[in-house]
């Protein structure tokens, strides 16, 4: 009789047999994956520790050759005036190392979200690109013991002789320069539309502190049927954005640097709060909670809001809209309040160790340095030069009118919704404190405790 | 050596060589069995499954156990719970394995109410039938990517199209996603959406195995409609229903797609966070691997939670 379908009507092998089997081969397969995981993990002379312990030189043992693999560069530009302007990194590297094989290659966008995921896991696999795009200063800090040093590099085309202080500044870690300066954008922008302010009556020029801003917007609530104010709420980091600017127009750079150092001005962040929450719902667009901040630019494009306040990345926008030109059809004035400060954002490659191809990436470096290369990027990405010799002819008006102000302002606050105030781990910490007390109903008090013990 | 006088020596001989022959017998017999000339056949996808499947699963446990965080290569030497102490001491920990707990419960039995009742209605026979059918099942063969994105432009506010629905009844417009108490039920809706489909076909599949006499002898006895399925028919679905609860119950643990492409990135609104997104900005974002590590394996505990009832009833029946 025939058991289990087998023709020779063994019952040597049942099925339970069979799981008990699997489970003891699953569990000796398992014992030895993490055997070789134990022991292959620990490559690199990557120092202790992963809170900026010191890196070293990694790679001057003798002079490195040329390898055959291709230069490996990650960046977040993938759409837009982004994309097209990554475009110019990759045909003026083709044009001057043509016999240098590239990969400079995009990935997903949003704030660099991927971008950050993809190179963490490539580091923490031991397989880093040659270079990859992000934000320098304290956000560097996350990759201390991990990347290149490129002084160098600095050395042979006299970066520090040509580039912004600040900008020097934050590409150093560990005392070398580990990181070149692409882009900066600015933050402390309130965009406006010239013909819904014309037809308000509303002058752009009264628009200088907090007050005369709300003025204004209620000039334009009640003179016309747009909306006085465009916003996008849909992600914290918008909101922290808002909350920045609003503390550094109404209440100074001093308490916003005092709270990154560790103090907080609880009252003065209440008051700030307050006026966040002012900003974010009166006389603003009702879908707020659904739009992003292209589609919240869209309305002020179209003519249908006043005024939009996000980094010059949105101007970006502007310049690919049809028909709607800088001072004649869209305005730009410091955010209300901070006219003499430049809150600073800044763009750059870094270059991990042990990537491989070392040689073609301090090639890479030059490029990115290089005067050319940053004007025909900049002037493509919206951002602005940090090469100070950069002539007025190069660039258009409006960035023209940004460099200006790069070299002569002398407050530069950091932005803290783009990785330059506060390490990494804070930085998410501060956009939990608005996820959980300022997204929907708007816990001001609750909001300025949490966001003051964040850094304490 | 057979011919010894030494009967012991001889006896044991015997007895090595039958056991010589016997233990080649077995051999030959496992050869043959089906076991073996299977072997190419299931090795390489249970090959492929252990070392994916369970050989990540076993990774991820031994993750957590350790310290593992930034770029540095984990510490093997040193092995405790400390994550899960933390993790499970974490309010915002706790907050998401309630908000996820809800969005399961209330996904998966609104889902299979739903599904239970539209097999009932194609079951009793409607005009048009496989196209009602098919327009119900379709949803489910869409992404999660382009679902998010148009229930992200179906819930505007101002111009979205469940307001303008709701407003033809006099009821006002909601901020479905900006208020953080309708978000998550908004969320769940638009999950129920997708996968009410995937539940009529696996009632209307247990519906059409009953036989049509239960009907026609319940209505004999004067059992109204209603009765004859609440009492008769509904009770036969059990195993059906239990099937389509674990998958369901797996799809809402599998939520964090759908939010991820409906909001853009990895922090969602607090009410709809899940374990998922948690786990995942914990470890792309923060890279701290073994906390990580140990969310994800709450969630698994979780979704082991869901099957083992299954499993145990299927075992009970001697299906397994």
């Amino acid at each position: 009789m025939p058991e289990n379908g087998d023709s020779d009507g063994d019952s040597f092998v049942t099925r339970r047999k069979m799981i008990g089997t699997g489970v003891a081969g699953i569990g000796a397969m398992v014992a030895g994956c993490s055997g070789d995981g134990g022991s292959g993990g620990d490559g690199g002379d990557g120092g202790d520790g992963g809170s900026g312990g010191d890196g070293g030189d990694g790679g001057d043992s003798g002079t490195p050759t040329v390898t055959d693999n291709p230069m490996e560069a990650l960046h977040g530009w993938t759409g837009g005036d982004g994309a097209a302007a990554a475009e110019e990194i990759v045909s003026m590297w083709e044009e001057r190392h043509p016999d240098w094989e590239h990969q400079i290659e995009p990935i997903g966008g949003d704030a660099n979200e991927n971008l950050n995921a993809t190179v963490a896991r490539r580091l923490a696999n031991r397989n880093p690109p040659d270079a990859f795009a992000g934000w320098p200063g304290k956000n560097m800090t996350q990759y201390g013991g991990m990347l290149q040093n490129m002084s160098s590099v600095y050395e042979e085309n006299d970066f520090e002789d040509v580039m912004h202080p600040k900008a020097l500044e934050a590409c150093k870690m560990n005392g070398e320069y580990r990181a070149v300066p692409l882009g900066s954008h600015r933050l402390n922008n309130l965009f406006y539309n010239v013909s819904v302010l014309e037809e308000a009556g509303v002058n752009p020029d009264d628009v200088t502190d907090w007050d005369s801003f709300v003025e204004a917007r209620q000039t334009i609530a009640d003179e016309t049927d747009y909306l006085p104010v465009t916003t996008t709420a849909v992600a914290p980091w918008a909101v922290l954005q808002y909350w920045t600017q609003i503390l550094l127009g109404t209440e100074g750079q001093d308490v916003y640097q005092e709270w990154i150092d560790g103090g907080g001005n609880k009252e003065a962040f209440v008051r700030a709060f307050e006026k966040t929450q002012d900003f974010v719902e009166t006389n603003t667009n009702e879908d707020r909670s659904t739009l992003s901040f292209p589609e919240a630019n869209d309305k002020l494009i179209n003519g249908e809001a006043g005024f939009f306040t996000m980094g010059n990345w949105a101007a970006g926008m502007y310049r690919n809209a049809e028909d709607f030109d800088y001072e004649d059809d869209w305005g730009w004035l410091p955010f209300p309040g901070t006219g003499d400060m430049y809150v600073w954002h800044l763009d750059s490659f870094m270059f991990p160790q042990d990537g491989n191809a070392p040689v073609k990436a301090e090639g890479f470096a030059e490029l990115i340095g290089d005067a050319e290369l940053q004007v025909a990027f900049n002037n493509l990405k919206g951002s602005i030069p940090l090469r100070t010799d950069i002539g007025e002819d190069e660039l258009d008006p409006y960035l023209n009118m940004n460099v200006q102000h790069l070299n002569n302002l002398e407050q530069f606050p950091p932005t803290l919704a783009h990785g330059l105030a506060v390490e990494p781990e804070k930085f998410d910490a501060c956009k939990g404190v608005i996820a959980n007390n300022f997204m929907g109903p708007y816990d001001a008090e609750a909001a300025a405790e949490a966001m003051i013990a964040v850094t304490e | 050596m057979a011919s010894s006088e030494d009967t012991v020596t001889g006896s044991r001989s015997i007895a090595a060589g039958e056991t010589q022959g016997d233990w080649r017998d077995r051999a030959r017999r496992f050869a043959k069995s089906d076991f073996v000339r299977s072997f190419p056949f299931w090795f390489i996808p249970f090959s492929i499954m252990g070392l994916g499947v369970y050989g990540g699963i076993g990774w991820n446990t031994l993750i957590s156990l350790t310290d593992y965080e930034g770029f540095q290569p984990p510490d093997f030497t040193d092995l405790d719970f400390d994550m899960y102490v933390q993790a499970l001491q974490d309010p915002a920990v706790i907050l998401v394995t309630k908000n996820t707990f809800v969005l399961m419960v209330a996904f998966t039995t609104i889902t299979m109410i739903l599904g239970l009742f539209l097999a009932i209605v194609l079951d009793r026979g409607i005009r048009y039938r496989e196209k009602v059918q098919t327009i119900y099942l379709l949803p489910m063969a869409l992404s999660f990517v382009v679902t998010a994105q148009f229930w992200l432009w179906m819930y505007n506010i101002n111009n979205g199209l469940v307001n303008a629905v709701i407003g033809l009844f006099g009821l006002g417009p909601y901020n479905w996603i900006g208020n953080p108490d309708l978000v998550l039920g908004a969320v769940v809706f638009a999950l129920i959406w997708q996968f009410s489909g995937y539940a009529m076909v696996v009632f209307l599949a247990g519906l059409q195995s009953l036989p049509d006499d239960q009907f026609e002898a319940a209505k004999i006895d004067g059992a109204s409609t209603f009765k004859t399925y609440w009492r008769v028919i509904v009770p036969q679905l059990k195993s059906s229903s239990v099937s389509a609860a674990v998958i369901l119950m797996i799809f809402a643990l599998k939520a964090f797609t759908f939010l991820y492409s409906m909001f853009g990135q990895y922090r969602v609104p607090r009410a709809t966070d899940i374990l998922a997104t948690k786990m995942v900005r914990e470890a792309f974002q923060l890279q701290n691997w073994a906390f990580a590590s140990a969310i994800a394996t709450i969630l698994l505990v979780m979704s082991l939670a869901v099957i083992a009832p299954y499993l145990y009833y299927q075992y009970k029946q001697g299906s397994l």
